[in-house]
């Protein structure tokens, strides 16, 4: 091993973050070079000084004792009002349908690569359902809703994506997200007060340890752009929205509409939401992208 | 039951447990990245209501409760950190008790090492003082690092390596500057 490849592993070999193989060669090579040598022990003593420090500032970090009154006054506050979860909804929707005076119809586009789509799409949900970011959208923040973000979208078809969101009364508050690109799909639909409702007849399957159903070889047109699905049913249900799609990970001019044949719904409740997925993606591709719904979490710098 | 399981079934009792046996570990990494107890603090809050919300959600077959738990309060801090458009404060001198420093000489020079190190720290860009704090403060490998910031092995591995040469650089310029109250140590003569 030369001197620039251990200078670069140095580090990591101090933490024992190297294999084997690795650690036998540098080890080797240090008996012989008193430069890597040198350069070991003064990365080591900066290793030792900044762990006595840290140690030193974590043993002096002590919760305070009203920490606690402080969350628990939250949660309550959250909770007010509410004796069940459909109760504490209702409620909160009805707050909501005070609040914004008026049936809330968003709809949108998003395109881009794929790191910043899926920032975007993220930060839409942060921006509309939790109010955390100042974009000029109208926030739904009296409401309960809080959509999840289905992060195991595939890149092909993450950086054209639409978006559609109708809260026409307090019982009826959904988002839909569709992604896509020429050829493929994911159209996620999720409904809150959906959630008690019996799923409907079809092949009995479990998502995320929560019963679901099955369609298979589904057949139509999903709208892309705006408007509803022709055939075959979709949980569009107003709203609408405009499209992209992807070419290798740039967004493209998306068509209005797309045709499919061959493609799987997937219907389930979760987290006290009812989840509607059409996709024609690939059955293993359409389960992972069920399992990994999450909340969305502001980007990263 | 297990606490998760009974938290996501709405027992509020079970909660206040998982803050219990949680807290220390959101409100160290908080105060940890963010330098300053109040904001630590509000963190720790933001948090905590954050897993309540959101804890249905949570997928064990996914990862452990933990590393869940460390994303949301690393993703708190640098979100609070960049709201707020500064750097992590410093410790001020005037927060130390005087009383106690005059009785104890050697506390100075603890503060002289600690304000060297402090300044160090927040001196690396956010993504490399997150991998810092996280591997040699809260001790995570490589690998839980990894999961935690969702970014591949040899992402974490790199910056880890430019955080602690920078450090080396840093932290010997500054030793040169301050010799005459630092302790013995690396690189100084004294």
């Amino acid at each position: 091993m030369k001197c620039v490849e251990v200078q670069q592993l140095l580090v990591a070999y101090l933490s024992g973050e190297v294999n084997e193989s690795e650690a036998a060669l540098i080890r080797f090579h240090l008996e012989h070079c008193a430069d890597c040598s040198a350069n070991l022990a003064a990365l080591s003593g900066v290793r030792d000084r900044l762990g006595t420090h840290l140690n030193a500032r974590l043993s002096q970090a002590h919760v305070p004792e009203h920490a606690w009154k402080r969350i628990s006054a939250k949660i309550g506050e959250m909770n007010m009002n509410e004796n069940q979860p459909s109760m504490r909804r209702a409620g909160s929707l009805r707050a909501a349908a005070i609040a914004l005076l008026a049936l809330i119809a968003v709809m949108g586009i998003i395109l881009a690569a794929v790191p910043p789509a899926r920032a975007a799409v993220e930060g839409l949900i942060l921006t509309l359902f939790e109010g955390e970011t100042d974009s000029g959208l109208p926030v739904i923040a009296a409401s309960e809703f809080q959509p999840l973000y289905p992060a195991g979208v595939p890149d092909r078809i993450l950086c054209s994506a639409s978006f559609g969101i109708t809260s026409p009364e307090p019982t009826e508050t959904y988002l839909e997200l569709r992604f896509f690109n020429e050829l493929e799909f994911a159209v996620l639909y999720e409904n809150l007060e959906m959630a008690n409702d019996p799923l409907p007849d079809g092949e009995p399957l479990d998502v995320n340890g929560h019963p679901a159903v099955l369609f298979r070889d589904l057949s139509g047109t999903v709208a892309l752009m705006s408007g509803q699905p022709q055939e075959g049913r979709t949980p569009t249900q107003g709203g609408g929205g405009g499209g992209g799609g992807c070419q290798g990970s740039e967004p493209i001019v998306p068509p209005e509409r797309l045709d499919y044949t061959g493609a799987l719904r997937l219907v389930w409740t979760q987290d006290g939401m009812r989840f509607d997925l059409l996709s024609n993606l690939p059955y293993e591709e359409l389960l992972a992208l069920a399992a990994s719904l999450e909340p969305a979490q502001p980007a990263q710098p | 039951m297990d606490l998760i399981r009974r938290c996501k079934a709405g027992d509020q009792e079970a909660f206040a447990k998982l803050y219990d046996q949680y807290k220390l570990l959101v409100y160290r990494a908080a105060n940890l990245m963010l330098n300053d107890p109040q904001d630590a603090e509000d963190v720790l809050q933001d948090v905590f209501v954050r897993v309540y919300r959101s804890l249905a959600s949570y997928d064990r077959s996914k990862g452990a409760f933990t590393t869940w738990l460390h994303r949301i309060t690393v993703n708190t801090c640098l979100n609070r950190h960049r709201d707020r458009g500064r750097r992590p404060r410093l410790l001020r001198f005037g927060d130390i008790d005087q009383e106690q420093a005059i009785r104890t000489p050697s506390f100075v020079e603890g503060i002289a090492e600690d304000q060297v190190l402090r300044q160090a720290l927040d001196g690396l860009s956010d993504k490399l003082r997150v991998v810092v704090i996280l591997h040699y403060g809260l001790e995570m490998s490589y690998a839980e690092i990894s999961q935690v910031l969702d970014l591949p092995l040899g992402t974490v591995k790199s910056r880890a390596h430019e955080a602690l040469n920078i450090l080396r650089t840093r932290l010997g310029s500054e030793d040169a500057v301050l010799s005459g109250v630092l302790p013995c140590g690396e690189g100084n003569s004294q």
